[in-house]
């Protein structure tokens, strides 16, 4: 029962969601035009949160969460988190590792409109921003609260991995903006994890703003799409 | 003559040789078709009860791993470890329970060490979260394949061979797929074809003289078997069937052929010994009485042929007088029962010439030139005149060619008179009976039944009989056996008749005082 009205719940927000983007399209087309006198709402969502500026500094911030600057930074992260000798799976075990995790998560998440794929050494879940972020907000929405908490949980009982947690936008509105709602939210994220109990250390956030579409942004559909936030799960090996 | 002969021994022994392979062939295609649905059945019927265990382990094996993470006791205490001491221990085919903690395994029951709980890459990961790995030489333990299942913080591995109980199978050949995967085969080393390079069901492969069965199980997730046997094996399962059907149809096949054999032979002997009969004068001819109906006096009679076999078996001219035909011997038959009256009753005959003996002809004597010399020598070498002779001819046999109207002018010519036999039973019309010369109407005996009986068939007879008067023809009445039909054919204006109410056929001597009585007490 409790199942069927979660999903109906979601069904609900996600339809009202839509309906409001669609709404909003030609207001967020406007303000992009006169970009400076627009922008109250959005600031009001991005202080909120922590507070931090537009020109947001990378590297740890004050609660002690690693912001990367780009794919170059988290590759070298990942290097140093083996350097240090954190525990890391057998080479030999690397497959059953994710199996078993992707198996785990598939059990923990299931119908819970996160989207789950695997590659080969890597598990991406992806969040739709709509339902997980309050509009324009980097907030996590009440109803993804239960869900990031059992996530929290699978990734502390599978230590050796290490999580990055990107956040996209989509291309309407000043880049800049984007730039930073796609840090903050990934940040959020992050911090929600951490609090859960998984070490500073094994996790990574990393703003991408509107630059890796997944969808065509030329439509609400496909900017609803774009807007999400990406968790990848890799195996600490040395390999 | 001898070409018709040829025809029916020739048809004779199409329909034996036929008849004998028509049977063969039924017999065998009927058993192989039997004895392929039967093994079709057979190994289905296997593969079903196979597939139900396999199915039935999983599915048992499923519930396990949800009542593991559904219990409440503290991981890998004592009561933890009970339960999964007995999970293991109840079930034949589970080798090893465990308790995980992410990749580790905590504590369990079972004696699987080493890697093969771990192998490298699950075969299903399912949305649900259970992963399982299909036997693969990376779950391989001590030479055995396993098959891992793993759900929530519990896993199960089961040795595949336990599944196939191998008291089903005797020398098959067996493999179990699930959802296409392969499972397990029987025995272990067995190498079997590929799943899908044979349709569902039986097939007969001939070139590697096995027999190939797949069979499908669809109930909860698909299960395929393939079961291969050889071809001996399937000869050995099905000899003692098909010898024993074999001989069955061997011995009714000899059956068949015993009857067409006794029956030619009996017709062959029949036959030559019909033409010595002929040829040494040995058959019988005894006299019916025509007689006039007004006056009772005897007008002459009918010659009819009796033969008795040398065991004394008397043989019906319905079958001789036929059989005499076909073998090429009418004419000599005929000229048989004509020296036989020539015999019996030549002195009378020259006496009496105007009291004539009816002699049976066929059509085949009228074609040749051959009877009617033989006839005219006969005649003159008994020195009786050819009018003591009426020749009978039936009225089917009687052709419409020039050569036989011809032939029955020269023998009236001759001073014969001809008569119709049967009449009535043909298709002769007037005109057609006008265009012979003729001078006797026999009326087929059915006219005489019918007399008092059936308004139609006397309304005909009637019709006879005028036609009769109109080609000036006699008429005499067949069959007649009682007084009432003499009466109304007397008042029909008949003067002959022939029949049981007068006399039987009786032998020549007979016929002689039986005439000179019918004279005495006119």
């Amino acid at each position: 029962m409790s199942t069927i009205f979660r999903r109906n719940s979601l069904a609900v927000i996600v339809a009202t969601l839509l309906l409001t983007g669609c709404e909003l399209m030609p207001t967020r087309d406007a303000d992009t035009a006169s970009e400076p006198s627009a922008e109250p709402s959005r600031e009001r969502a991005a202080d909120s949160d922590d507070g931090a500026s537009q020109d947001q500094s990378y590297g740890y911030t004050r609660n002690g969460l690693y912001l990367a600057r780009n794919d170059q930074d988290i590759s070298e992260r990942r290097q140093r988190l083996l350097d240090e000798g954190h525990e890391s799976v057998a080479t030999d075990r690397v497959g059953f590792y994710m199996d078993v995790l992707t198996a785990r998560l598939r059990q923990d998440l299931a119908n819970q409109g996160v989207e789950l794929s695997r590659e080969d050494r890597t598990i991406t879940l992806t969040f739709a921003g709509d339902l997980a972020f309050e509009t324009n907000s980097a907030t996590i929405h009440p109803d993804m609260v239960p869900i990031l908490d059992a996530l929290g949980q699978v990734l502390e009982e599978y230590h050796a991995s290490i999580i990055t947690v990107a956040g996209h936008t989509d291309s309407a509105g000043a880049r800049q903006f984007n730039q930073h709602l796609s840090e903050q939210r990934a940040l959020s994220v992050a911090q929600h994890l951490h609090a859960k109990g998984i070490g500073d250390a094994r996790i990574m956030a990393i703003g991408h703003g509107p630059d890796r579409p997944i969808a065509d942004n030329d439509h609400g559909q496909g900017r609803a799409l774009n807007r999400r936030v990406e968790l990848r799960i890799e195996p600490l090996t040395a390999s | 003559m001898a070409s018709r002969r040829d025809k029916v021994l020739f048809a004779v022994f199409g329909v034996t040789v036929l008849g004998l392979l028509f049977p063969l062939f039924l017999l065998g295609w009927y058993l192989w078709q039997g004895s392929v649905v039967a093994e079709e059945q057979r190994l289905d019927e296997l593969a079903q009860r196979l597939g139900k265990q396999t199915e039935w382990a999983i599915i048992d094996a499923r519930d396990l791993l949800d009542e593991l993470n559904a219990l409440d006791a503290t991981p890998c205490s004592t009561e933890h470890l009970n339960k999964l001491q007995d999970a293991a221990m109840s079930r034949p085919y589970i080798r090893a329970v465990g308790y995980w903690r992410a990749v580790e395994r905590v504590c369990g029951a079972g004696f699987v060490q080493g890697d093969a709980l771990t192998p490298p890459k699950a075969s299903r990961i399912y949305d649900s979260g259970l992963v399982a790995w299909w036997p693969s030489p990376s779950t391989a333990v001590g030479g055995v394949e396993l098959f891992l299942m793993r759900y929530g913080q519990h896993d199960i591995a089961i040795d595949p061979r336990l599944l196939v109980t191998p008291g089903l199978l005797e020398d098959q050949k067996v493999g179990l797929w699930v959802e296409s995967m392969p499972m397990v085969t029987h025995p272990s080393a067995a190498i079997l074809p590929d799943l899908h390079s044979f349709e569902p069901g039986l097939t007969v492969d001939r070139d590697a003289q096995r027999m190939v069965s797949r069979s499908s199980l669809g109930t909860i997730f698909p299960i395929d078997i393939i079961a291969v046997q050889p071809m001996a094996q399937f000869w050995q399962r099905y000899l003692p069937t098909l010898a024993g059907a074999g001989a069955l149809g061997l011995l009714l096949i000899g059956m068949w052929l015993f009857l067409i054999l006794r029956y030619f032979r009996h017709h062959l002997s029949l036959a030559s010994e019909l033409r010595e009969a002929i040829a040494h004068d040995q058959l019988q001819v005894v006299f019916q009485p025509i007689v006039d109906l007004e006056t009772g006096t005897c007008q002459g009679a009918e010659a009819l042929a009796r033969w008795r076999r040398e065991n004394q078996e008397t043989i019906g001219p319905d079958v001789f007088v036929p059989l005499a035909e076909d073998t090429g011997q009418g004419t000599n038959l005929t000229l048989a029962v004509l020296r036989c009256v020539l015999r019996e009753l030549g002195p009378q005959l020259r006496a009496r010439p105007d009291c004539p003996i009816n002699l049976n002809i066929t059509g085949q004597d009228l074609a040749s030139t051959h009877f009617s010399e033989a006839l005219e020598r006969e005649l003159e070498k008994a020195r009786v005149p050819a009018r003591a002779i009426k020749l009978e001819i039936t009225e089917r046999s009687l052709l419409n060619t020039d050569d036989v109207r011809a032939r029955i002018t020269a023998l009236r010519a001759r001073g014969h008179r001809i008569a119709i036999d049967d009449f009535g039973t043909g298709y002769s019309s007037l005109a057609y009976l006008e265009s012979f010369e003729l001078d006797t109407l026999k009326i087929d005996k059915t006219f005489a039944d019918a007399i008092g009986h059936e308004a139609v068939t006397s309304n005909i007879i009637s019709h006879i009989i005028i036609m009769a008067r109109s080609l000036k023809l006699d008429v005499v009445a067949e069959g007649i056996e009682s007084r009432h039909q003499v009466e109304w054919l007397r008042q029909q204006g008949v003067r002959f008749g022939q029949g049981y109410h007068f006399s039987r056929p009786i032998t020549g001597p007979a016929f002689r005082d039986w005439c000179h009585d019918s004279e005495e007490s006119k």
